[in-house]
């Protein structure tokens, strides 16, 4: 424990815990990339989102953009475009500079466009904020004040994105009953939990499971308090994610959150 | 200070939005989230196909959409169900695009997008189970298949029909190219 206070205390540095966050980033860009890329034939004219179709969202803007998004959503450009994405997520580790943040920030975005709005839904959307922050903090490093307002803004959203789904979940009935859990697990992306876990989620059991659900998210507040709640915080954070990775098979969730832990770590410091 | 800014942050995210639709709009909702998932279960779906020379059986519908596992890296690595929640957010937004339509016709249908990529979603499958030899027929011309929407609500306890397409031609790329020449 006492090991883990002393990194947490190299956190309290902006520069350090910017640099953390940038590598993890980095991690869960060139891992979200590496993806993409194994899923290019989906893309394709023979794939679900053909760009022949998706491009009548985009028929109102003036020809010459047009022709732009023509050139650059082809299954080429978009294998170039996913190559130069994983080759910035992977600069990111050795060479710190906005710039490899800003390709990313913008190679994803042209992803999200390219799918009708995005791939993985809460996933993208903190990886965006959290690429944008650590594009603006890394190109003014050398003002403390942008860096800390960069990680202040990514540790908020990450909170916030904890305590609202919180609140969502504590107003509906289903899930206080525990039969919402139930229906997210059952109707998983990789298929109903395994026979082992089927009837944690059931009756009393699921009932305790979606109060801890809750009560976790809710409690992300207090986790700007000190950097020792953060850090409790944190931990429950990686034991939740790892879950919803293994259940729903959200593991996108887990790498994009864990991206922002850094900056809720150095904001529980400047609270002290 | 910090705290001003939070309630700043959760009183945007908190405050009422209206669906968007849409690939502009849907956009800023990525750069801009609201953070409200996974509150209320929401509508289940499925997508099957079948073609019309099959039997006319509950049992000969095929799934379109590709099923994910899970594997010993789940935490790291798994682009099957990655796949797997973008292809059921193709068939929900047809879903919702559809049921926004007063009265639809099956031309108005058929025009949007969110239809078109439901079609597709099913014409890759279609594609994969040709190539993969495993249709037995021999085929000169084109597939007709039909198309079958199933969904549960939060409050169902079974799948139910939620729209049926009558039969429409598919041919696949290879038999395309061998037309054209």
């Amino acid at each position: 424990m006492s090991a883990l206070m002393a990194s947490l205390a190299e956190l309290a540095s902006p520069l350090v815990a910017l640099r953390t966050v940038e590598l993890l980033c980095a991690a869960s860009v060139a891992l979200q990339t590496a993806e993409n890329l194994v899923n290019l034939p989906a893309l394709s004219e023979t794939g679900t989102w053909r760009w022949s179709l998706v491009r009548r969202d985009l028929a109102q803007l003036p020809p010459p953009l047009l022709a732009v998004f023509d050139a650059l959503m082809s299954p080429r450009s978009l294998a170039l475009l996913s190559i130069m994405q994983l080759s910035c997520a992977l600069a990111m580790f050795v060479d710190p500079r906005a710039c490899w943040a800003m390709a990313c920030f913008v190679t994803s975005l042209i992803f999200a466009i390219r799918l009708r709005g995005s791939v993985n839904g809460g996933s993208d959307s903190i990886t965006l904020i959290t690429l944008a922050c650590v594009t603006l903090g890394r190109g003014l490093d050398h003002d403390g004040r942008v860096v800390v307002g960069a990680l202040i803004y990514i540790a908020l959203q990450s909170i916030a994105s904890y305590v609202i789904a919180g609140v969502v979940k504590l107003r509906s009935s289903r899930w206080r009953a525990g039969e919402a859990l139930r229906r997210f697990a059952d109707g998983a992306a990789v298929g109903p939990p395994p026979g082992a876990l089927r009837p944690l989620l059931r009756g009393p059991f699921a009932r305790a499971a979606s109060f801890c659900v809750i009560a976790f998210e809710l409690s992300a507040p207090v986790a700007l308090a000190s950097p020792r709640f953060a850090l409790m915080f944190v931990s429950g954070g990686l034991f939740f994610h790892a879950l919803n990775a293994y259940i729903l098979g959200l593991h996108r969730f887990f790498w994009a959150w864990l991206a922002t832990y850094p900056a809720i770590l150095f904001t529980a410091t400047l609270l002290l | 200070m910090v705290m001003v800014f939070a309630g700043l942050i959760m009183l945007v995210s908190a405050m009422p939005r209206h669906e968007l639709s849409g690939t502009w709009l849907t956009l800023l909702r990525v750069c801009f989230p609201s953070w409200r998932f996974f509150g209320e279960p929401g509508v289940q779906v499925q997508l099957l196909w079948r073609a019309s020379e099959d039997d006319p059986s509950e049992s000969s519908w095929r799934p379109a959409m590709r099923t994910a596992t899970r594997s010993i890296g789940f935490l790291v690595w798994n682009p099957q169900a990655t796949m797997r929640l973008s292809e059921e957010s193709v068939v929900r937004d047809a879903v919702a695009d559809i049921n926004a339509l007063d009265e639809p016709s099956r031309e108005q249908i058929e025009d949007l997008t969110s239809f078109r990529l439901l079609r597709a979603l099913a014409e890759a499958s279609i594609g994969i189970h040709l190539a993969s030899g495993e249709d037995p027929r021999e085929r000169e011309g084109p597939l007709h298949y039909e198309l079958l929407v199933r969904s549960r609500a939060a409050t169902e306890a079974e799948f139910g029909d939620h729209l049926q397409v009558p039969a429409h031609p598919y041919l696949p790329e290879k038999r395309k190219t061998r037309a054209s020449k």
